[in-house]
């Protein structure tokens, strides 16, 4: 029952965070750009590619299809939005994280709240985990597909 | 029905390759898909008619100036309400004394207000008045997209900029055909490949450079500012 909740909680979280950054393509190129980690050839790519591929991960969780594999992948790209964050506070860069929607772009000082977004991203990495590695969980493609 | 999955023994691997096939076909679709719908990737870019600085920027100043101060800002942000509310007169007072020349560069990232009001400004410039214009937006500057700044009222504004017959035609033209919305947008995605992820942005260059970003008592402080202006002259870093 819990990992069935935590298995669907995962999905509003991708759903979530990959709706919120279609929107606009430009404010996303902006937020990825904004870490100035990645080589401008792969700025697009992933400000374009990643809220499908959260979207995907998002279907794959709601659905209960090969939930185990999609919540590990879940928590490795959680534990590089933990790095990403911390890269930027590290360097003292001032940047919204982009996480739900944003551009990566502050008007204002107290908009960035990198220990917030690091607390958050920990409890849905907390999540995935639970999801890849506890009991299976109900009303799922997987359940059907094994019992 | 689970015997035969765990006889053909593909059950977890089949599901992995079930994960990296959705993860490959959202990147490529997301990239296809976001590439066609990105509005500054498919800007029509118009140049526009009258004389630009460094960068698209609006220019006002000497180019004999020792020191360039170009601003990255947004008309509907706060912080650049702030600095120009503050610091404008400073920037006025070193533009006539010849010590800086001021670039103003469009960063509209805030909204379609923000591309709206930047592009109506390149209107404004090329009837020369780009500079009461902007004071105007700031002047008038509401909450962020609050639906305010409409073509009507970005029109009426030229007015109250000060201009006027065949001059004020053709701006109300302009801003009413979008004329400028590729332009801006463009420079705010240039801008931010320069780096640039916050407003306001200022980079002050000379001899030497410095930048300030919110924050910084440069952009509150006029004595600070001055200093600044003062310190790249001098070539201090």
């Amino acid at each position: 029952m819990l990992s069935t909740v935590a298995r669907l909680a995962l999905a509003v979280v991708w759903a979530w965070a990959g709706l919120a950054k279609i929107a606009d393509p430009d404010v996303a190129t902006r937020a990825v750009r904004a870490y100035e980690i990645f080589p401008e050839v792969l700025v697009k790519p992933i400000a374009w590619g990643l809220p499908f591929v959260e979207l995907g991960l998002a279907a794959l969780l709601l659905i209960g299809l090969a939930c185990r594999p999609a919540a590990w992948v879940s928590a490795i790209l959680f534990v590089s939005f933990i790095a990403m964050i911390g890269s930027a506070w590290a360097r003292g860069l001032s940047i919204d994280c982009g996480c739900f929607g944003g551009g990566g772009v502050t008007s204002t000082g107290d908009a960035v709240r990198y220990a917030q977004e690091t607390v958050r991203d920990l409890v849905f990495l907390g999540l995935a985990v639970f999801v890849a590695v506890g009991p299976s969980s109900y009303v799922s493609v997987d359940q059907r597909m094994t019992s | 029905m689970a015997s035969g999955h765990k006889r053909r023994g593909g059950g977890v691997s089949k599901q992995w390759w079930i994960v990296i096939g959705v993860f490959v076909a959202a990147l490529a679709i997301g990239i296809i898909v976001q590439s066609s719908r990105s509005k500054s990737e498919n800007a029509h870019v118009v140049a526009p008619k009258h004389a630009l600085g460094p960068n698209g920027s609006e220019i006002e100043g000497a180019t004999s100036a020792p020191v360039t101060v170009q601003e990255y800002a947004d008309f509907q942000c706060p912080s650049c309400k702030a600095f120009h509310d503050s610091m404008s007169s400073t920037v006025d007072k070193l533009v006539k004394d010849g010590k800086i020349r001021f670039a103003y560069t469009y960063f509209p990232f805030i909204g379609e207000e923000s591309v709206r009001s930047a592009a109506a400004a390149v209107c404004a410039g090329d009837q020369r008045k780009f500079f009461p214009y902007s004071n105007i937006l700031y002047t008038e500057q509401r909450s962020e997209n609050s639906g305010f700044l409409t073509s009507d009222q970005l029109v009426a504004f030229g007015k109250d900029a000060g201009i006027t017959g065949s001059a004020f035609d053709t701006f109300e033209k302009c801003v009413r055909a979008n004329t400028y919305d590729g332009f801006v947008r463009r420079s705010a995605e240039n801008g931010s490949k320069r780096g640039i992820h916050q407003t306001p942005t200022l980079l002050v260059t000379g001899p030497s450079a410095k930048t300030f970003e919110l924050g910084d008592q440069q952009l509150a402080s006029s004595v600070a500012f001055e200093q600044a202006v003062a310190d790249v002259a001098a070539g201090k870093t």
